[in-house]
């Protein structure tokens, strides 16, 4: 029993010591060895013996490094300039104080041996500051064009598009709504399927297959999504040909704001045909059917995104600081998201 | 045997000791959600919405985190009072945002999944949420700053700070600090009822 205890309590012991070296070696606790950051000095990373660790970093004595404020910034020491002339010009007798300068500061500071450096503020640090620079980022030589395009569609959302989906919402319940969006997501099969093999992802191609038959066959046409019920068919991902030439390697191109149908970009286009092309809803017209019988297919198509895309609109654009920014924003990386599936 | 079984779990304990403040991110995140989605579902109107969600969302969301990343650079220009002011109304802005999510008495069901670690002190929770027959993915991105607070939310893809973030470069690269703070003054003073 006893022995069992001691080998247990031996076993414990390295992980309990681990536990306790890993903070103190993040905190840098105990250490009187510094290495100066753009955060200021922090305690330079120790081996288990207490020797600092191999690294690029100059290694200096904590009681040897003085630390003082940051400069003021340019805009700062104008305004300190304006406010010290002006006490001057009011019969101040003060002397306008000068202005930091590090290399004076340096050299006083090499008179008492001590290294100053300037310590910025943690919450300030710029690689805090800095941390969104280099998201959505796309080229947008047309932007006057595109604005002005997308003004356009801001008008037709508003006075066209929001009063008919209010009428499309009216007539059909949203359980009825429901069936429709399915039937038509089913119906789209081909464009997924197509888009999951040029991907190669076989895999999700099989799925995107099985889904469809359980749903063209439990689910009675489309019209009940039965595959959600199925933990392995319920969130296959989604796939289109704008996403397949991502996928490819092909940029995004220049941004481009399409008249009714919104923001693309020059990929994303190009790929909006391939869906067009793989898309059976579109092949109505070309099958010898009756002009009423196609529009009486293809109209609820186009109506069941109405509602989906006018809320999408408004909550990019309502409370932004600049609507089409944030259009374009939110458009480039929900597409980035899309091909990183 | 009882004494066994207490070192097998003084050794359990020692060993799960490195985890101890993930799960204090997740419970933090899904009692702020569960409050926030009650507050929705009790609501009788937008702006009841709002005034509820207020105070969950202050204590929820590091709004001066967030302020200070969607501004960037330029943000090291402001003054201090500047600052105070910037993130005043940027917060304004944040809860308008988020509230003009939910509908008054709809109720989404939300599923959470593991969480990720991206760096120490930095938390990522995807969850899938199902509203009005749709699904969406939303991750929340919590910081350690003395407590778990959120400090961006990503809707399908798209970040609520990366989104501000190119707003305000363009504003700033316009007019500076003065050009930020007046489209931040106009846009929190816009009534969206």
């Amino acid at each position: 029993m006893k022995q069992s205890i001691a080998f247990l309590t031996a076993l414990a012991i390295p992980f309990f010591w681990l536990h306790t070296g890993f903070a103190s070696s993040q905190t840098g606790s105990n250490s009187q060895i510094v290495i100066i950051t753009k955060d200021g000095a922090k305690p330079a990373p120790l081996t288990k013996n207490g020797t600092p660790k191999n690294s690029k970093d100059t290694l200096f004595l904590r009681s040897a490094v003085k630390e003082v404020p940051l400069a003021p910034s340019p805009q700062e020491k104008k305004k300190r300039l304006k406010t010290s002339s002006a006490a001057a010009q009011s019969n101040s007798k003060k002397p306008t104080p000068k202005p930091a300068n590090p290399a004076q500061r340096n050299a006083d500071a090499k008179k008492n041996d001590t290294i100053t450096i300037t310590k910025k503020s943690p919450s300030v640090s710029n690689d805090d500051l800095d941390e969104y620079s280099d998201i959505a980022k796309i080229a947008d030589p047309a932007e006057p064009i595109n604005r002005g395009t997308f003004w356009l569609n801001h008008q037709l959302y508003n006075y066209v598009l929001r009063p008919v989906s209010k009428v499309y919402e009216f007539i059909l319940p949203l359980p009825a709504r429901k069936a429709v969006q399915n039937v038509f997501d089913n119906a789209e099969y081909p464009v997924r399927v197509v888009n999951h093999a040029l991907q190669f992802q076989f895999k999700r191609a099989d799925l995107e297959t099985r889904k469809f038959l359980v749903n063209s066959v439990a689910g009675v046409g489309g019209i009940l999504k039965v595959s959600d019920q199925i933990p392995a068919l319920s969130n296959v991902p989604s796939a289109d040909t704008a996403q397949t030439l991502a996928k490819w390697g092909i940029g995004h191109g220049a941004y481009v704001v399409l008249p009714v149908l919104g923001p693309r970009s020059v990929r994303d286009t190009v790929g909006m045909a391939g869906d067009y092309a793989l898309n059976p809803i579109s092949w109505l017209s070309y099958g010898g059917l009756g002009g009423a019988t196609t529009l009486a297919v293809s109209g609820p198509s186009a109506a069941r995104n109405m509602n989906e895309r006018i809320r999408i609109y408004d909550s990019a654009t309502k409370n932004a600081i600049d609507p089409y920014i944030a259009v374009r924003t939110g458009y480039i990386q929900y597409r980035d998201q899309a091909a990183s599936k | 045997m009882k004494t066994r079984y207490l070192a097998l779990s003084l050794l359990v304990s020692m060993t799960c000791g490195f985890s101890a403040s993930t799960p204090d991110a997740e419970n933090t995140l899904k009692k702020s959600v569960g409050e926030v989605i009650a507050i929705a579902k009790d609501s009788k109107s937008p702006s009841a919405l709002r005034e509820g969600l207020s105070p969950v969302l202050m204590k929820s969301i590091s709004f001066d985190t967030m302020t200070r990343r969607a501004i960037g650079l330029g943000w090291r220009q402001f003054t201090e009072a500047q600052q105070k002011e910037a993130t005043r109304l940027f917060t304004t802005l944040i809860i308008r945002t988020y509230s003009s999510k939910f509908t008054p008495g709809e109720l989404p069901e939300i599923s959470y999944k593991t969480a990720q670690y991206p760096a120490p002190g930095r938390v990522e929770i995807a969850t899938t949420t199902l509203y009005k027959g749709s699904k969406y993915e939303v991750i929340y991105r919590l910081e350690d700053t003395g407590g778990w607070r959120i400090t961006d939310v990503v809707i399908e893809g798209a970040s609520l700070v990366a989104n501000y973030r190119t707003q305000f470069d363009a504003e700033f690269k316009e007019g500076g600090v003065d050009a930020v703070l007046n489209a931040l003054k106009k846009s929190a003073s816009q009534s969206t009822d």
